[in-house]
């Protein structure tokens, strides 16, 4: 099966720095890709990169078998992609953005679909970004990248700042839209929720892939998660060492 | 208008809307919108006076450089949004591309250069032509500005510097050391005629007091909700200019260029304003009210000063207070 994401060699530089460092990473279609590491590990720009908001400064980028290393038009378009929270513009308001991505906002709530009631957007639609907690600008960004129905989705960690029942109920739904054939990629710092939810993920650490976790060691850790957890952050811990 | 939005995609719509928006939080009074309109036609009138007594040759470079400036800041202005859809907007695939981004730029500069029109026409009628040729200049430098910077992969935006440059700019002792500079320059220059000499150190001094004035929107905020009152924000913002400034004025005086160290003190007493009222600003509106309502005191207080100058000191007085004073009600609040 061609894989829905397959990046070989690939390294991003941020202001000069090198902050992505020659990452192999391979993602099949309708499963869920974590990847976890440190702060500053290199994850957010790999999932910048992806997206197509920053270029790649080499290596091999195949999106369902489409070379698209040098296409950053190309990946934004295929990817639904969550922008931070904080960079959504204050002076629009919730139905204005979700009808900006989808063309108009009802096409938006029917993309976004049962996630409507899971992140409460319809209470806000008439809210304006600057008068929104942290948590509903969370929540307005993560239906931002479902809003066109794109069948591959970004987060960066997209749990930050939910209340719990919203975490859970988000995390529910995502678990489902995987089943039905999202290709899904986020990075998460919550480690039982890698274990439990994600089909394969990576540990970065200084912007290189430190380890791999294939389905099978995720199964594992599922059944034991805080053995699991334990096992991880020793592995990180050493690499920050 | 329908025109504009299908021509210039949802790059136009969406920035359109925030356009709209900013514009209506900023007048969201009545009060503030009969005050700006009385402000406008005011400042028209005197302009037009002024300008009437000016020879045509004069009238004519004015209206160029108007147009210039207006062309390149909305040029820099909207090319700056398209970087930023690019990366951290809702609609990133419509900004890379570059036919979308093309009409988003020729649908936006409609606007400005109705303005341009507008103002030339109330000022000085028969100089349209040369106002909107200098517009086009302007905005066309900036576009190739930015594509040059973006093929190069090089950055041109003062705003790009590194943290460590821009910490640097608020130290005092590398503001002493850039105060010593246009001394040094005086030195070199002694063969230039009085006048010429003058121009070009006033210029030099210029350059370097701006260097000073730069803000940063995350540092006032930060400062503003951790509790620190206006002026304490402004004193840290200000300290390089204030080394620069001293240093630059003493050794003026003591090379007996009074007149010259008058000339510094003025400059450096403007850039501590455009300092001040920044923040003061900042911390009143978030950052891109802030940065609106700066540009418009700035032209405010030019007109001002071209039209009535010993007025301009009162009303940069007046103005500084009644924005510390709305600042001040802020400290400690996080919206």
């Amino acid at each position: 099966m061609t894989p829905a994401v397959d990046l070989r060699g690939a390294s991003v530089l941020r202001a000069g720095n090198v902050a992505v460092d020659n990452v192999d990473l391979m993602v099949a279609p309708g499963t869920w890709c974590g990847i976890i590491g440190a702060n500053g590990s290199g994850k957010t720009s790999l999932l910048r990169a992806l997206a197509g908001r920053l270029p790649f400064q080499k290596g091999s980028c195949r999106i369902d078998g489409e070379e698209r290393i040098s296409d950053r038009a190309g990946r934004a378009r295929h990817f639904g992609f969550a922008p931070p929270p904080e960079m959504l513009p204050d002076a629009l308001r919730v139905r204005d953005i979700l009808a900006l991505v989808a063309g108009d906002v009802d096409c938006a709530l029917q993309s976004v679909g049962p996630l409507c009631d899971v992140l409460g957007i319809s209470d806000l639609l008439s809210r304006w970004i600057g008068d929104c907690s942290a948590g509903m600008r969370q929540r307005v960004a993560v239906a931002s990248a479902f809003a066109d129905g794109k069948p591959a989705i970004i987060l960066d960690e997209p749990f930050n700042w939910l209340d719990p029942v919203a975490l859970f109920d988000l995390r529910e739904e995502l678990r489902r839209r995987v089943t039905q054939g999202l290709t899904l990629i986020t990075a998460l710092h919550d480690l039982p929720s890698i274990a439990t939810m994600c089909h394969g993920a990576i540990m970065m650490a200084d912007g290189e892939v430190a380890m791999a976790l294939d389905s099978d060691t995720l199964r594992a850790g599922a059944a034991d998660t805080k053995r699991f957890e334990r096992h991880t952050i020793e592995a990180l811990r050493s690499k920050r060492s | 208008m329908r025109f504009f939005r299908g021509f210039g995609g949802r790059l136009y719509k969406h920035d359109s809307q925030l356009a709209i928006n900013l514009a209506r939080s900023v007048f969201a009074r009545w009060q503030d919108r009969i005050l700006a309109l009385a402000l406008l036609a005011l400042c028209v009138a005197l302009l037009r006076s002024r300008v009437s007594e000016m020879q045509l040759p004069t009238r004519t470079w004015i209206a160029l450089a108007v147009g210039i400036a207006l062309g390149w800041s909305a040029g820099q202005l909207l090319n700056a949004r398209a970087k930023f859809h690019a990366s951290d907007g809702v609609i990133a695939s419509d900004a890379l591309n570059p036919k979308l981004v093309r009409h988003f730029l020729i649908a936006f500069h409609v606007a400005p250069i109705a303005l341009t029109i507008a103002l030339v026409l109330m000022v000085m009628p028969d100089l349209v032509l040369f106002a909107v040729s200098g517009y086009g200049a302007g905005a066309y430098l900036a576009y190739r500005l930015a594509a040059f910077s973006h093929e190069k992969n090089v950055s041109f935006r003062w705003s790009a510097a590194s943290p460590a440059i821009r910490a640097l700019l608020r130290n005092p002792v590398i503001g002493a050391i850039a105060g010593a500079l246009p001394v040094f320059a005086i030195a070199l220059q002694q063969g230039l005629e009085p006048r010429a000499l003058q121009i070009l150190v006033t210029a030099e001094i210029t350059i370097l007091a701006l260097l000073f004035t730069t803000v940063e929107y995350p540092i006032v905020a930060f400062m503003r909700v951790s509790g620190k009152a206006p002026l304490s924000i402004i004193l840290y913002h200000i300290k390089g200019l204030a080394g620069f400034g001293a240093v630059v004025a003493c050794l003026i005086w003591f090379g007996d260029s009074t007149g010259l160290a008058v000339t510094v003190v003025a400059i450096v007493l403007a850039a501590g304003f455009l300092i001040a009222i920044r923040i003061l600003l900042y911390c009143i509106h978030f950052k891109a009210i802030g940065d609106l309502l700066t540009g418009l005191t700035i032209a405010a207080i030019m007109g001002a000063v071209v039209i009535a100058a010993p007025l301009a000191p009162v009303l940069m007085a007046l103005l500084v207070w009644n924005l510390h004073r709305r600042a001040s009600a802020r400290t400690w609040l996080i919206t």
